[in-house]
């Protein structure tokens, strides 16, 4: 492992407020935002989304704006000094149940606008990360054993009689 | 001279009985496509429960075992040239992709009535006489076919790629009732931008009573595709639970065009003239005894019934002790010094209208020899190539009792017990 700097896309959060078109603003029907009144300490909260029930449980601010708008976490930056110590149960519904993934982030970044004051921006920046490189005696790595592979490698095919 | 003239006559006569043969088998194939197109043009007046298994595996350097995937079920009724699909017990067909209820693994359409269609009926295919066979203890007849793919009959999408395939294959019908047996399709005509090496689909046929008439169904297929990238699925599709379907409703297109799709998927359904079929509650045990013997005399497809041994208790449901729960045969097959018999129930009788019958097979009791067997096998071809078969294993059908009875002739008791547990249709 080496470290090096890459250029990579970075959200940044900022002071501006985006001018936006309602008209074409994606928001939940209802939302609850509340503090978590129990914290789990360091965990991954993933985005569970039931026929356009969306739950968050105990997330961080730099969680739910990892969510939002697809970004890993690490490159969120400006984020507040909160932005990682405080936890908030998320519980919203879409109107349409059938809302894809990416109506849901939108409506996720609405949410983070109206509830939180949230502006951010996308920008193109540098970072210090690790590098995976192959060691000077070479790779160990052995070939997987097709009988442990799991069954999400069954890829999607269609076979249509038209 | 004279051996010159002989030879001449001689030829001119086996012509003229090769031209006969090549006419008679000529009006025969007509004969065959004008009854299966009296078949498929009954065919939208029966939904039934579309079950299929579905397998993968990748071939590497060691030959590993299929690996089952899941079991998809989805209702089917075949309407306008389309398969439309629902969800189990749903009474709106508003799909004509079966895509739509799936997120991995293959799915496909056609083996209900689209691919029948396709190749007999629609027109542009070429057609063979190849001979008599024996199939399945019948005496069939069989033709070679090819549809080429400007038809634009079949289309693949794989993650790599997505094109139209030609077809190509057998199909083999009986010879006195000139039903078809059994269609074989192999893809042809593969597109460069297609990593698919082989595509293959067989389907099967029988005879089933529904109400009062004796309808011919599709009953099982296999549908096979292997990649470039030597990804292997196959999907073993069963149909049960058929049943008369009345559509009230209008099928709208937004096109005229016999072929194209539904412009606007959300303008475009089937809906059914029936309430959908109210079913017993999950988990309950139910005790049946046949109400007459099944012999060698009685047909695939023959209706069946059964009676309630005991009251069936549940929450808000009672099912008096003689209820009638019908059904039909489903197989019966000669095997070794015996037959194998499936016997398909599928509506129970409970005082008001018809309740689905959805359970799992426990147990058969008071038949001596009798082996009840809880597992269905099937051989698929498997590889490139057709030639190479393989086994594959997976739970027996909701519904349905198999089971391998020995002797010369066949004769199932009337005394026959089964017990089953109910089951949700989503489980």
């Amino acid at each position: 492992m080496s470290s090096s700097r890459a250029a990579m896309f970075l959200l940044l959060i900022n002071g501006t407020i985006f001018a936006q078109n309602n008209a074409a603003v994606l928001r939940f029907e209802v939302a609850s935002v509340r503090p978590a009144k129990h914290g789990q300490g360091p965990h991954g909260t993933p985005l569970v989304v039931n026929h356009g029930r969306v739950t968050l449980d105990d997330a961080s601010l730099r969680q739910i704006i990892g969510h939002a708008y697809g970004v890993q976490r690490v490159r969120v930056l400006n984020c507040p000094s909160w932005c990682d110590s405080e936890g908030f149960d998320v519980v919203a519904k879409a109107e349409n149940p059938d809302a894809t993934q990416d109506q849901i982030r939108q409506m996720l970044q609405t949410l983070l606008l109206e509830r939180f004051k949230l502006a951010a921006h996308r920008e193109k920046g540098e970072m210090q990360m690790y590098a995976l490189v192959v060691g000077k005696h070479g790779p160990k790595l052995r070939d997987g054993r097709e009988s442990e592979s799991s069954d999400d490698l069954a890829s999607l095919i269609s076979l249509l009689a038209v | 001279m004279r051996r010159w003239k002989v030879t001449s006559a001689i030829l001119a006569l086996a012509s003229s009985v090769v031209a006969q043969n090549a006419a008679s088998h000529e009006v025969l194939l007509t004969r065959i496509r004008a009854h299966m197109r009296e078949e498929l043009s009954r065919l939208p007046n029966y939904t039934c429960l579309e079950t299929t298994d579905r397998f993968y595996r990748f071939l590497g350097r060691q030959k590993t075992k299929l690996r089952p995937l899941d079991t998809v079920r989805l209702e089917i009724v075949y309407s306008d040239r389309h398969e439309w699909y629902a969800a189990p017990g749903d009474k709106n067909f508003s799909e004509t992709d079966p895509f739509r209820f799936i997120t991995r693994g293959m799915i496909g359409n056609g083996i209900f009535g689209v691919l029948l269609d396709n190749i007999l009926l629609s027109g542009g295919a070429t057609f063979s006489y190849r001979g008599e066979e024996r199939l399945e203890g019948q005496k069939a007849i069989r033709y070679d076919y090819r549809r080429p793919r400007a038809l634009g009959g079949f289309e693949i999408e794989i993650p790599e790629g997505k094109g139209l395939v030609g077809e190509q294959g057998s199909f083999w019908a009986d010879l006195q009732s000139l039903d078809l047996i059994r269609i074989f399709s192999h893809a042809v005509e593969v597109p460069a931008q297609l990593p698919v090496q082989a595509r293959r689909i067989t389907v099967s046929y029988a005879r089933t009573r529904i109400s009062d008439s004796n309808v011919l169904l599709a009953q099982e297929g296999d549908m096979y595709l292997l990649t470039n990238g030597n990804e292997e699925q196959i999907n073993h599709v069963e149909f049960s639970h058929c049943r008369a379907f009345i559509v009230q409703s209008a099928i709208r297109f937004d096109s005229d065009d016999r072929t194209a799709k539904p412009a606007a998927e959300d303008s475009s359904q089937v809906a059914g003239g029936m309430r959908p079929m109210g079913m017993l509650p999950e988990d309950l045990p139910v005790t049946l005894q046949l109400t007459a013997p099944v012999t060698q005399n009685d047909a695939v497809g023959t209706l069946i019934s059964a009676k309630t041994v005991d009251d069936v208790l549940g929450n808000n449901t009672f099912v008096k002790r003689g209820s009638i729960i019908r059904g039909r045969i489903r197989d019966i097959e000669r095997q070794g010094r015996g037959f194998w018999v499936s016997l398909e129930f599928t509506e129970i009788g409970a005082g008001g209208p018809p309740l689905r019958f959805y359970a799992d097979l426990r147990s058969i009791q008071s038949a001596p020899g009798i082996q009840p067997s809880l597992l269905r096998e099937f051989q698929v071809e498997t590889g490139p190539n057709s030639g190479s078969e393989e086994k594959i294993t997976m739970p027996e059908l909701p519904g349905v009792a198999s089971f391998f009875i020995p002797g010369g002739r066949l004769s199932v008791p009337g005394s026959l017990r089964m017990t089953w547990i109910t089951r949700s249709l989503t489980r």
